[in-house]
């Protein structure tokens, strides 16, 4: 496309109009430098702007999300009452011995330890 | 490209001065190709710089950087201005006398052809002008703007038919 390219050089603004004059300059620079704010843009480090942000919004999401496991879990079990002691003898207790055969029969031992097997003969 | 550090006023106006003074020329020279008129190359560079004095910490630092910047920020003043303009222009390009002789027709010519290429998106505009007339390689244009070489080949294939086209017709 020379063609274009010619064209546009034959009709280069520039060719006629080259330069701003030194005038238009000095009060360019003059409005351009009245501009500049009394107090300068406060620049953050973005980075360590997002970094705290991420952090505030993790620590606000997993103290949401605690707050909410603590609502849906079951009610705090009161705990039972005490079991009273056993106040009897110790050798008067009976012990139970509970299983199950691989048939499915249960078996159920009670062991008196009063018992005692006397020798008939 | 990081931008430059916090500044008070003196130092952001020191610096800007720096600026200033480093680029308004070339500045000038593209919006001038790009505008269609002296006045509105002026306008459109001071803009330019008013947008770097109330940013300054948006200019990044070092010199093909902050040229790159100021170039993008150019376009896209020239790119404000001209969607303002869009409807006036468009008319007015075809309200240009079709007279065809002697020095007349030379300017009328040279007319239709910066009309032609303001009628371009701005952004296309500068492709075409610092391609054509800067002389300024594909990679380096994509680098000022920011964008691929093969955007800017785009760019310069339908800016060069769009060229032909509006010309073309201005003959016919």
């Amino acid at each position: 496309m020379t063609d274009i390219r010619d064209r546009l050089r034959d009709a280069d603004p520039l060719l006629s109009d080259p330069a701003l004059s030194a005038d238009d300059i000095a009060a360019m620079r003059r409005r351009v430098l009245d501009a500049v704010p009394e107090t300068p843009h406060v620049v953050t480090d973005w980075k360590r702007t997002l970094a705290i942000a991420a952090a505030v919004t993790l620590m606000a999401g997993a103290g949401i999300d605690t707050a909410r496991r603590a609502s849906r879990a079951e009610p705090v079990r009161e705990p039972s009452a005490p079991v009273p002691a056993a106040t009897a003898p110790l050798e008067t207790m009976k012990t139970q011995l509970q299983f199950s055969t691989p048939g499915g029969t249960r078996i159920i031992w009670t062991i008196d330890p009063a018992f005692h097997l006397t020798e008939n003969r | 490209m990081s931008p430059a550090a916090d500044t008070s006023r003196p130092e952001a106006a020191e610096r800007l001065g720096r600026l200033f003074d480093a680029h308004h020329n070339r500045l000038y020279r593209l919006a001038r190709r790009m505008s269609g008129s002296a006045d509105a190359a002026r306008d459109a560079v001071q803009d330019t710089f008013l947008r770097a004095a109330r940013s300054p910490h948006l200019v990044p630092d070092g010199m093909p950087n902050e040229e790159a910047w100021l170039v993008r920020v150019l376009v896209n003043v020239c790119r404000d201005e001209w969607r303002k303009r869009d409807v006036r222009r468009r008319a007015a390009f075809h309200l240009v006398p079709d007279h065809d002789h002697g020095s007349e027709a030379a300017l009328i010519a040279r007319t239709a052809i910066q009309q032609a290429l303001q009628s371009l998106p701005p952004r296309r505009r500068a492709i075409l002008v610092m391609y054509e007339l800067e002389g300024t390689s594909i990679p380096s244009i994509a680098a000022l703007l920011e964008i691929r070489a093969v955007t800017v080949r785009w760019h310069l294939s339908v800016g060069r038919a769009e060229m032909a086209r509006l010309i073309g017709r201005r003959h016919d």
